[in-house]
C-alpha cells in the first residue's frame, strides 16, 4: 500500500503541471479561427524568433530583423509583436520550444541557425517561417535546389560570396591564372564549398589548384603543397579543419611570398590581403525583407532561398603594398580599406 | 494541447536517457560522463543508417549496440586500467565527438525526408484517421499523428522499464545490483565485480544511445552538439523521480525515473509557454527542478510537525 502511494503521488504531481500547463494554453483552444481574421488595417503581427546558441552572429541576426521592422516603420508592440527564444545550446529545449511555438498561431516564425530550422519543419504548422544564418539549406535538407524547396519555408542563406572573392581578387590582381586552397574531404560543408569556389573561379578563367588534410598535422603539407604549384594568391575556403589550424596555412604562404584571401574578418588582423565575409546583420535584415514579403500575401514556396544581400568586402593596404599590389582605381565603396 | 503532447512525447524519449543513467549513476554508483557522447553517437549511428537505407528499426538496434560498446571501452578502462571512473568517462566522451564527426561525415545529418520510425506512425495516423485529420481531445485540435506517437513512446517506454525490472531481479540483474551495493560482499560470493561494471555501463549507454537515437528521428535531424547538457538532465530527471516516490524498492524506482523525465519536459514547456526572457530559461529550469527536489521533503516536514504537535 505505502508502496502505490509514492506512485500515485507521482501520478498526481504529473497531472497537477499538465493541467497548469493545459490552463495556460486555453486560448489556443479549437476557437482560433476568430481571432485571425481581424480587419486588415489594423493587424497586430505577431512574430516570433529562435534561436539555437546564444552568440555574437544570432544576436547581430536579431538586430538585423528588428532593424529592418524599425526602417520599414513598423513600431513594436502597435504593429508587431516579436517574442524571442533561446535554446541556449541545449537540443532538448530547442524541441520544447519548436513545440511551443508551433502549437500557438503566429503570422511568422523566424528561424535562427540549421537546428533550428531543421526542428521546425518536423512540426505541423500553420504559421509560414523564414530561417536565416544557415551556411547551407540546401545540404540542411530544405529543398532541392533555392527555388524548389519545402513549402511554407524560405530564408536567407550565409553560403561564403565566392563570385564576390573571385570579383576582388581579380580586381587586385589581373594577371593572376592559378589560384589554390586546402580543403578538409570529410567536412561535407568544406567540399561544396571548394567545388563553388572552383567554379566562381572557372568562370574568369582561373585555374583552382586544391590539396586535402584529414587532420591537423597534414595542413602544413597541403599548403607547401598547393605554394609549390604556381599559383599567384591562395584562397582559403572557410571550414571547421582549416580555421583550427589557420596560421599553419598563413605561414607557408608568407614563406612563399604568395598573397592570402580569406572568408573570415578575424584574418584581417592575422596577415590576410583581403578578405570577403558575410554580414550577419544584414542576414537578418534580409530575413526582414521576406517576412515584410510573407505578410504582404506572398507564399513562401514561391519566394526563393537567396544569398545574404551584402558581404564585408576588406583589403589591407599595407599587406597590399608589401606584394606591390595596387589598389585599382574603380575600387568599390563597398570595399573598406585597411592598414 | 499539441504543446502538452509533444512535451510528453519529449518526456518520454528522454526517460530512456534518465534510465540508462540510473542504471550506472544509481544502480552501480559509477559517475559516467560518456552519456553526452553516447547520446549523440546513437543519433549519429541512426542517421547515417537510415539515409544509407537502412531499415530504421534496424538502425534503432544498431545505435544499442553502438551505444554499448561505447559503454563497454568505458567500463574497461576503469576496471582494467584502474583509470579514476569519472576520468574514463571524460576520455570516451572525448573521443565519441571525433567518432560521431566520423559516422555522420558531417557535422548536421538532416532526416527530414527519410523514413523514419515515427514517419511509420504518420502513415498509420492517416490509415486510421484519414489524410491530415485532426482529433478533439478534451476541445483541443489535434493532429491524429501526434496522438499515435504519443502511444507508441508511451509502450515502448513502459515495455522497457519492465524488461529493466525483470532483469534486475534475475541472477545476473540482482548480481549486478550487489556489486554497486556492496562490491566487498559480492565478490567473496564468488561474483566477478569487473565484469559486472564492464556489462552494467554498457547497457546504460546503450539506452542513453537508444534515445539519442529516437530524439534525433523525432525531431528530423542528428546534430554533432546534440548530447551537450543531457547528461545534467537525465540525472535531474531520476532525482525528481527519487524526490518523488521516495520509496527504493527496485520497480518503484525505475517508475521515479521516467515520471521524473516527463515531468521535468512538462516544467520547461510550462516555463516556455509563460513567456519570459529568453536569457533567464536556464535559470527558470533549475528553479523548477529545485521547487521539484524540495517540495516533497517539505510536504513531508509539514505532515510531521503536525502529527508531532497533536
Amino acid at each position: 500500500m505505502k508502496a502505490l502511494s509514492g506512485i500515485i503521488k507521482g501520478i498526481v504531481a504529473l497531472v497537477i503541471v499538465a493541467s497548469i500547463l493545459l490552463l495556460s494554453d486555453l486560448q489556443n483552444r479549437s476557437d482560433k479561427k476568430g481571432g485571425t481574421r481581424e480587419s486588415a488595417s489594423r493587424k497586430m503581427y505577431k512574430l516570433s524568433l529562435i534561436h539555437f546558441v546564444d552568440s555574437p552572429n544570432s544576436e547581430e541576426c536579431e538586430q538585423g530583423v528588428r532593424d529592418f521592422l524599425k526602417d520599414n516603420g513598423l513600431v513594436e508592440g502597435k504593429d508587431f509583436t516579436l517574442s524571442v527564444f533561446s535554446a541556449q545550446g541545449d537540443i532538448s529545449a530547442l524541441n520544447s520550444i519548436a513545440g511551443n511555438v508551433t502549437s500557438q498561431p503566429w503570422d511568422i516564425i523566424i528561424a535562427n541557425s540549421t537546428p533550428t530550422i531543421q526542428s521546425l519543419v518536423k512540426k505541423k504548422t500553420k504559421s509560414q517561417i523564414v530561417f536565416t544564418n544557415v551556411g547551407d539549406p540546401i545540404i540542411a535538407g530544405l529543398g532541392k535546389s533555392f527555388t524548389d524547396h519545402i513549402a511554407g519555408v524560405t530564408g536567407v542563406s550565409t553560403m561564403s560570396d565566392f563570385d564576390g572573392m573571385i570579383d576582388l581578387l581579380v580586381s587586385l590582381q589581373p594577371e593572376i591564372k592559378k589560384i589554390g586552397t586546402v580543403y578538409a574531404p570529410a567536412e561535407i560543408n568544406s567540399v561544396a564549398y571548394k567545388e563553388n569556389l572552383d567554379k566562381a573561379a572557372r568562370k574568369r578563367g582561373i585555374e583552382l589548384v586544391c590539396a586535402p588534410a584529414s587532420n591537423t598535422s597534414e595542413i602544413t603539407d597541403a599548403a607547401v603543397s598547393i605554394t609549390s604549384k604556381g599559383i599567384g594568391a591562395i584562397c582559403q575556403i572557410s571550414d571547421n579543419l582549416t580555421a583550427s589550424c589557420i596560421s599553419s596555412i598563413i605561414k607557408a604562404a608568407e614563406s612563399a611570398r604568395i598573397p592570402l584571401y580569406g572568408f573570415v574578418t578575424k584574418l584581417m588582423t592575422q596577415g590576410a590581403i583581403a578578405v570577403v565575409a558575410r554580414d550577419y546583420h544584414q542576414a537578418g535584415y534580409d530575413a526582414g525583407v521576406m517576412v515584410k514579403m510573407i505578410l504582404d500575401g506572398k507564399p513562401p514556396k514561391e519566394i526563393p532561398f537567396q544569398l545574404v544581400t551584402k558581404t564585408n568586402f576588406q583589403v589591407n593596404t599595407t599587406v597590399a603594398a608589401k606584394f606591390k599590389i595596387k589598389m585599382p582605381e574603380g575600387l568599390s565603396k563597398n570595399i573598406k580599406l585597411t592598414n | 494541447m499539441t504543446l502538452l503532447l509533444g512535451s510528453i512525447t519529449i518526456g518520454l524519449i528522454l526517460a530512456m536517457l534518465a534510465l540508462g543513467i540510473f542504471i550506472s549513476f544509481r544502480i552501480f554508483d559509477f559517475p559516467d560522463i560518456t552519456a553526452e557522447g553516447s547520446f549523440t553517437f546513437g543519433a549519429a549511428i541512426s542517421a547515417a543508417l537510415i539515409i544509407a537505407g537502412v531499415n530504421p528499426l534496424l538502425a534503432t538496434l544498431t545505435s544499442f549496440v553502438g551505444g554499448g560498446l561505447a559503454g563497454m571501452v568505458t567500463g574497461i578502462l576503469h576496471t582494467c586500467f584502474k583509470i579514476n571512473s569519472l576520468l574514463s568517462g571524460i576520455l570516451v566522451m572525448t573521443a565519441l565527438y571525433s567518432v560521431n564527426l566520423h559516422t555522420m561525415g558531417r557535422s548536421n545529418l538532416p532526416l527530414l525526408s527519410e523514413t523514419t520510425i515515427f514517419t511509420w506512425f504518420d502513415k498509420l495516423a492517416v490509415k486510421f484517421s484519414g489524410e491530415g485529420k485532426l482529433t478533439m481531445v478534451l476541445g483541443w485540435e489535434v493532429p491524429a499523428k501526434d496522438l499515435w506517437i504519443l502511444l507508441f513512446c508511451l509502450i515502448m517506454v513502459v515495455m522497457v522499464s519492465l524488461l529493466l525490472w525483470w532483469f534486475f531481479r534475475t541472477r545476473l540483474g540482482t548480481a549486478m545490483r550487489a556489486t554497486g551495493d556492496n562490491a566487498q560482499m559480492i565478490r567473496a560470493l564468488g561474483v566477478n565485480t569487473k565484469l559486472m561494471i564492464i556489462a552494467g555501463v554498457a547497457l546504460s549507454n546503450a539506452f542513453i544511445a537508444v534515445a539519442g537515437s529516437l530524439l534525433a528521428q523525432y525531431q528530423g535531424f542528428a546534430d554533432v552538439q546534440m548530447g551537450i547538457g543531457m547528461l545534467v538532465w537525465g540525472l535531474a530527471s531520476v532525482i525528481i523521480g527519487e524526490a518523488l516516490i521516495s520509496e527504493n524498492s527496485l520497480g518503484l524506482v525505475i517508475t521515479g525515473a521516467v515520471i521524473g523525465s516527463v515531468l521535468f519536459r512538462l516544467l520547461v514547456a510550462i516555463a516556455l509557454r509563460w513567456g519570459m526572457n529568453p536569457i533567464d530559461l536556464k535559470l527558470i529550469t533549475a528553479l523548477f527542478v529545485l521547487l521539484a527536489l524540495i517540495l516533497p521533503g517539505f510536504m513531508k516536514n509539514t505532515k510531521k510537525i503536525r502529527l508531532t504537535s497533536k
